[in-house]
């Protein structure tokens, strides 16, 4: 027994010397021990091919492990799992290595903030990437750091942009190939949105793709005069990556003011928009606009996920993405082709998509100085939450809510570095939200079913081949569902608000479950 | 805080441009100003208290300064939360706009539960009313009708409804008359929260 217990410490102390390369994030679905990125592989399907956990045995789901942040505030990381080590980021920019095994820290890591920042939802930060022996944070005074994997320790620091000015991340990098790119936040605040390139080795930045274009530039023309300097179309949630075409698919946020549209006449590109870039140069190669000219504040800003189909008689490169908007988009991933799209929720402010993919806008709910309510409500139909895509059962997991608002809106000077909103919304006084997941069919878009929450929620889902999904809701439940039906099948209650995303990993050849809630990381396995 | 950044539509309170600092100060000032001593309506709050003791039946539901039923809210800071405009409403149409209950601190997005009317129906068929004082998707915490905190697993339960409702009846002019409720009111505006070693 001893033999044994020192062989697992010797394999396992090897295991953390591993680097992790760009062909390991490549191949990370042959890792299902491991999550290696923001959604677990390059397809953004947050899916593990682990099946230990299955709709049999969940019942069977116990406690192994907590550790604790130590700070307050939403505890939004989505962390990484490499070789037996955890890797995670915290309110405040924290950051953390934790033993898989035991919970226990390796090193913890704060970032020393300027006193005075304004991230509009909180000090939170969504995690890590990783390439190498290093782990890459953009954190929340614009910065975008490289830390080492085995001490925490900073090995580069550069400034993106101006803090004061409002700029700040929340975003989880994407490592691709040899750079990190991210995308900053501040949409609340008119600031000019951008998505960076940076080289993992130096913290050199490679490129900047600027989402509101510069006079000359295309697209300038969609924004009314000096609008588009304060145009907002921030870029805070991770993108995804295709290999074969070489593409990043990454979505952008809501133009600024995000509730008053009168000085920012016309469609405002790129604004709700999903980008696709190469990762060489930054350089556009397409577009596609889900929301012109937004006046709900209906930021794309949720992870499109990259499925391989059949679609009408040949096989299909697609991209699903379910919009904060409220409906749910299919397009060809190759060119930006608008395939379909189809409401997956109560939806006012438009009757539905035209066959070129542009809404059909209900113009009897533009904001006014009196107020419209409007559904969804501006924290939208779904939002950041992670959805999750089975391939055993061709589902797309969504966090929703039903919330509607009461928009008003009115001109608003722009101020650096200040709220920049244009309005006042507040939730319909009536009708208290509640929320739900939905198993959304991909290919067509169809409610499979659907998983009532008490509250809106926000945090996402995470789907295993063991037949299973795990969610969260809002009022502190850690839930495991039936994958095909939706049928409830344990829970438990872990004492607040879930902002996040569970991931699973192997350790021992045993398969945890970890859900970041309240200002801790709880880790779950099947009990011995 | 929501209010201050948000403002409240179809008033004139605006939103405001302040960062999320600026305004915790704000409210820190405001949290501070000794509570205003003026009355600011005609009465006589020494009747009003009768009256809230008494035959009304105020107290069978609503607690002050430690005194009074469970099933409504405490109103011993009343007179510093409230307009008496919003107070005349509360009693003579209480489902005008129903109190705000417990909220989560640790949701960030999330709103609080209201003082609606909640009906549980048991597996046996047996009802039960009252206001919930918590609830998610698998349980709920409620104070019943009788007074009484319960609380419920769903799954044990055949039914949980909310009505949009309060469960406080109105109070027309035939059950507490003009002059009636202006003591009320009077008295209920001296409620300004309390000192601990003032309670009873």
């Amino acid at each position: 027994m001893k033999n044994a217990s020192l062989l697992i410490l010797v394999l396992a102390a090897a295991a953390l010397q591993a680097q992790v390369t760009y062909e390991r994030l490549l191949r990370a679905p042959d890792e299902p021990q491991n999550w290696l990125t923001y959604s677990g592989r390059y397809s953004g399907w947050h899916y593990s091919t682990l099946s230990e956990i299955t709709t049999t045995n969940a019942s069977r789901l116990a406690m192994k492990w907590v550790f604790q942040v130590g700070d307050l505030g939403q505890f939004e990381t989505t962390p990484l799992v490499v070789d037996g080590v955890i890797y995670g980021t915290g309110q405040n920019d924290r950051a953390f290595a934790i033993d898989a095994r035991t919970g226990r820290a390796i090193w913890r890591y704060q970032r020393n903030l300027p006193d005075k920042l304004q991230p509009c939802c909180g000090m939170v930060n969504r995690g890590f990437a990783i390439l190498g022996n290093r782990l890459f944070m953009a954190t929340l005074d614009a910065h975008v750091i490289a830390l080492d994997t085995k001490t925490g320790n900073l090995l580069w620091d550069v400034t993106a942009a101006d803090h004061h000015q409002a700029y700040t991340f929340t975003v989880a990098p994407l490592a691709v190939k040899n750079e990190v790119v991210v995308g900053i936040s501040g949409g609340e605040y008119g600031v000019r949105g951008f998505i960076d390139a940076y080289d993992a080795a130096t913290g050199k930045r490679l490129w900047r793709f600027n989402t509101v274009p510069a006079p000359g530039e295309p697209g300038h023309k969609t924004w009314k005069g000096d609008s588009w300097k304060t145009g907002g179309v921030p870029a805070w949630i991770t993108g995804t990556y295709d290999p074969e075409l070489n593409l990043l698919y990454w979505p952008t946020g809501n133009p600024s003011p995000s509730n008053y549209g009168g000085e920012r006449e016309g469609g405002n590109l790129y604004s709700d928009s999903m980008l696709a870039l190469d990762p060489d140069n930054g350089k556009l190669k397409w577009y596609f606009q889900f929301t012109p000219h937004d006046l709900y504040d209906y930021d794309a800003t949720q992870i499109p996920i990259l499925l391989d189909a059949e679609w009408e008689g040949r096989p299909r490169k697609l991209l699903a993405q379910a919009n904060r908007n409220g409906f749910f988009y299919v397009l060809d991933r190759t060119d930006g082709k608008f395939l379909f799209a189809r409401a997956f929720g109560h939806v006012t402010w438009a009757t539905g998509i035209d066959q070129d993919g542009k809404p059909i806008v209900n113009t009897s709910l533009k904001t006014t100085p009196e107020g419209t309510r409007v559904c969804p409500g501006a924290l939208g139909l779904t939002n950041w939450y992670t959805p999750s895509y089975s391939p055993e059962t061709g589902l797309i997991y969504v966090a929703t809510s039903s919330e509607c608002d009461i928009f008003t809106s009115a001109p608003q000077p722009y101020r650096a570095g200040h709220d920049f909103l244009g309005s006042v919304y507040v939730p319909d006084p009536v009708q208290r939200p509640t929320g739900s997941l939905k198993a959304i069919d991909a290919l067509t878009g169809a409610e499979k079913w659907s998983f009532p929450y008490f509250s809106n929620p926000n945090g996402g889902a995470l789907s295993t081949a063991g037949g299973v999904v795990f969610a969260g809701d809002s009022d502190g439940n850690f839930i495991v569902l039936d994958a095909k039906r939706g049928h409830d099948l344990w829970h438990v209650q872990l004492g607040a608000a879930i902002y996040s995303t569970a991931i699973t990993f192997e350790v021992d050849q045993k398969q945890y479950v970890a859900i970041p809630v309240g200002s801790a990381l709880f880790a779950f396995g099947l009990r011995e | 805080l929501r209010t201050i950044s948000q403002g409240v539509p179809g008033t004139e309170m605006p939103a405001n441009a302040l960062e999320d600092s600026e305004i915790r100060t704000i409210i820190a000032y405001l949290r501070a100003l000794a509570p205003p001593r003026n009355i600011s309506v005609a009465g006589d709050p020494a009747k009003g208290k009768k009256i809230f003791f008494g035959d009304v039946g105020c107290s069978t539901c609503h607690m002050v300064e430690g005194v009074g039923g469970v099933l409504g809210p405490d109103l011993s800071r009343v007179g510093a939360a409230r307009s008496v405009s919003y107070l005349v409403d509360s009693i003579r149409d209480p489902d005008k706009e129903l109190s705000s209950g417990m909220t989560d601190p640790n949701n960030h997005y999330g709103l609080p539960l209201v003082y609606d009317t909640v009906t549980v129906v048991t597996t046996s068929g047996e009802k039960i009313i009252g206001v919930a004082r918590n609830e998610d998707t698998y349980s709920i915490q409620m104070i019943t009708m009788a007074q009484q905190l319960q609380s419920f697993l769903k799954r044990d339960l055949k039914e949980v409804s909310h009505q949009r409702r309060s469960l406080m009846p109105p109070y027309s002019e035939d059950a507490l008359d003009a002059a009636r409720l202006q003591d009320l009111i009077s008295y209920l505006e001296t409620l300004r929260g309390m000192d601990e070693k003032e309670v009873r």
